[in-house]
């Protein structure tokens, strides 16, 4: 579904992926691994059009995606979530929910998608005339999540959930992800713990100065 | 007491334009984080459009004007946006840059402006005579229907940015552009928006006051300057700010110049934008963030 092939990204002048290839399939759940500024983000950026790319290639469902901007690729499918979240601060819920429908293709699904993000977080629904701006982080994060949902993605990249929220919460999250890659969604995810990942992945990459790596999910431990 | 009622209402009326002016100026700093210093020329653009085409050739009428010029004006915008803003967003200096090209723009609307219709002012006849009277307190029809006409247009803006999908996404490139990117929302294309707004708001503004304050070249700077002061006072990028500024100020303007002289108008807002400023750095309804 997602192929990623030797690309090369720069931080003004510093170079943070180094011909980084990766690969995920339909309806997997892939996890890239590593510490703190190893180009975890980037790499995901990268990917979703975020950041631009100085050298290789990028296919997704088999066309070429390298040099797409963000809105080109949200309206294919690939959808990105944010580990700073990015919500509209001075709008509600709801409102933030509806913008992640924007596009027209996502739009047509608005209905059936907003129920589904209220049935998954319940504290959504109550909380829907709530200013962004006045929530806690783990509730913030929903939103992120649910925000990504309400595009209709075919493959949601997440980048590092767990960041700024509690274990538990995180330990939610991550349920929450696995139950929508259960139900069909592929999901790339983007961790620095993997322990909390365990069980739930089918395959992870470890990402260590931009060099990216797959790795054994049994060696993971190793990896970190 | 009638004369500070009849003080009141002149200073009400002429909040609303003032406010027209205002929020278009707000709307693209909003959105943009740019600071148009071409806005009061734009004003003086659309003055000068539709006097050309009531009073000057093709005498039409003014309500077909205002339907003629309204495109003009959004492309203008577009225009702008397109051929001068966009190639220098993103650069390193862009606040300073587009400020320098902006300000730039201006002069070459005033010039132009200068070289067509040559240096004097105009006016074009009010759209309606006579005045009301209820109670002692007179206001002409005319001021009456520019304060409707502004209060129209003003509502429809703030409907526009609550209850649409396009207005949502316009608020939503302003509080946060990567999330408004991800959700794949055009961001160029909310800008060009914005800037159509703003022209169409300014140059309307222009038209309604160009029976009371005549047009000329370089008459678009005392707009400018009055909505930038109402913009800050309001808070930078916030249209509800700039609302209730706009009220704030023409009501002050009305007082000081009944009571002290019209040329203490302006110190007196520059007064009251100092104080609030010193209370208030981010301005009644700012929010700015970055």
């Amino acid at each position: 579904m997602l192929e990623v092939d030797g690309i090369n990204a720069f931080y003004s002048d510093f170079h943070v992926l180094h011909d980084a290839s990766l690969k995920v399939n339909k309806g997997e759940l892939v996890a890239v691994a590593g510490a703190n500024g190893h180009g975890k983000s980037t790499l995901l950026k990268a990917i979703c059009g975020l950041t631009p790319i100085k050298s290789g290639g990028i296919r997704f469902n088999g066309s070429d995606i390298a040099g797409l901007k963000a809105p080109q690729l949200v309206g294919q499918g690939l959808v990105y979530v944010a580990e700073d979240r990015r919500l509209f601060p001075d709008m509600t819920v709801l409102e933030n929910l509806q913008l992640g429908a924007y596009l027209p293709a996502a739009r047509a699904a608005e209905k059936h998608n907003l129920d589904r993000v209220f049935s998954l977080y319940p504290r959504l629904a109550e909380r829907r005339n709530q200013l962004c701006r006045s929530l806690s982080g783990g509730e913030a994060q929903m939103v992120a999540l649910g925000r990504g949902l309400m595009s209709d993605p075919t493959l949601l990249a997440i980048d590092e959930p767990s960041l700024g929220l509690a274990p538990n919460l995180t330990k939610t999250m991550l349920q929450t992800v696995s139950q929508l890659n259960k139900d069909g969604l592929t999901v790339l995810i983007v961790e620095q713990s993997l322990a909390l990942l365990k069980g739930m992945i089918d395959r992870v990459y470890s990402i260590e100065e931009g060099v990216l790596r797959e790795t054994d999910t049994d060696n993971m431990q190793e990896v970190l | 007491m009638t004369q500070i009622l009849e003080i009141l209402i002149s200073g009400i009326t002429q909040g609303a334009v003032y406010c027209v002016v205002a929020v278009g100026l707000s709307l693209v700093y909003g959105a943009s984080r740019i600071l148009n210093f071409a806005h009061g020329s734009l004003y003086s653009l659309g003055g000068f459009l539709a006097w050309y085409l009531v009073a000057g050739g093709p005498g039409l009428p003014l309500w077909l004007v205002v339907l003629l010029v309204l495109p003009v004006l959004a492309l203008t915008g577009i225009g702008i946006e397109r051929a001068i803003i966009r190639p220098l967003r993103g650069s390193d200096n862009w606040k300073i840059n587009t400020i320098m090209v902006t300000l730039g723009l201006a002069f070459i609307i005033e010039n132009g402006l200068q070289l067509v219709f040559g240096p004097g002012t105009r006016t074009i006849a009010p759209f309606v005579e006579g005045s009301l009277s209820v109670g002692g307190i007179t206001i002409t029809w005319y001021k009456l229907s520019i304060f409707v006409i502004s209060l129209a247009l003003v509502g429809a803006l703030e409907f526009f940015l609550s209850s649409t999908r396009y207005g949502q996404a316009v608020r939503a490139v302003s509080q946060d552009m990567q999330g408004a990117n991800q959700v794949g929302i055009n961001v160029n294309q909310i800008f060009g928006l914005t800037f159509a707004l703003s022209v169409v708001l300014t140059g309307i503004a222009g038209i309604l006051l160009a029976p009371v304050f005549l047009v000329s070249p370089l008459g678009g700077w005392v707009p400018f300057l009055k909505a930038f002061v109402i913009v800050v006072l309001g808070g930078l990028g916030s249209t509800k700010g700039a609302f209730v500024a706009a009220f704030i100020l023409a009501v002050l303007e009305a007082f000081v110049i009944f009571y002290i002289g019209p040329s203490w108008a302006m110190p007196a807002w520059l007064l009251m934008l100092i104080i609030v400023l010193m209370i208030r750095p981010k301005g009644l309804f700012g929010v700015w963030e970055n």
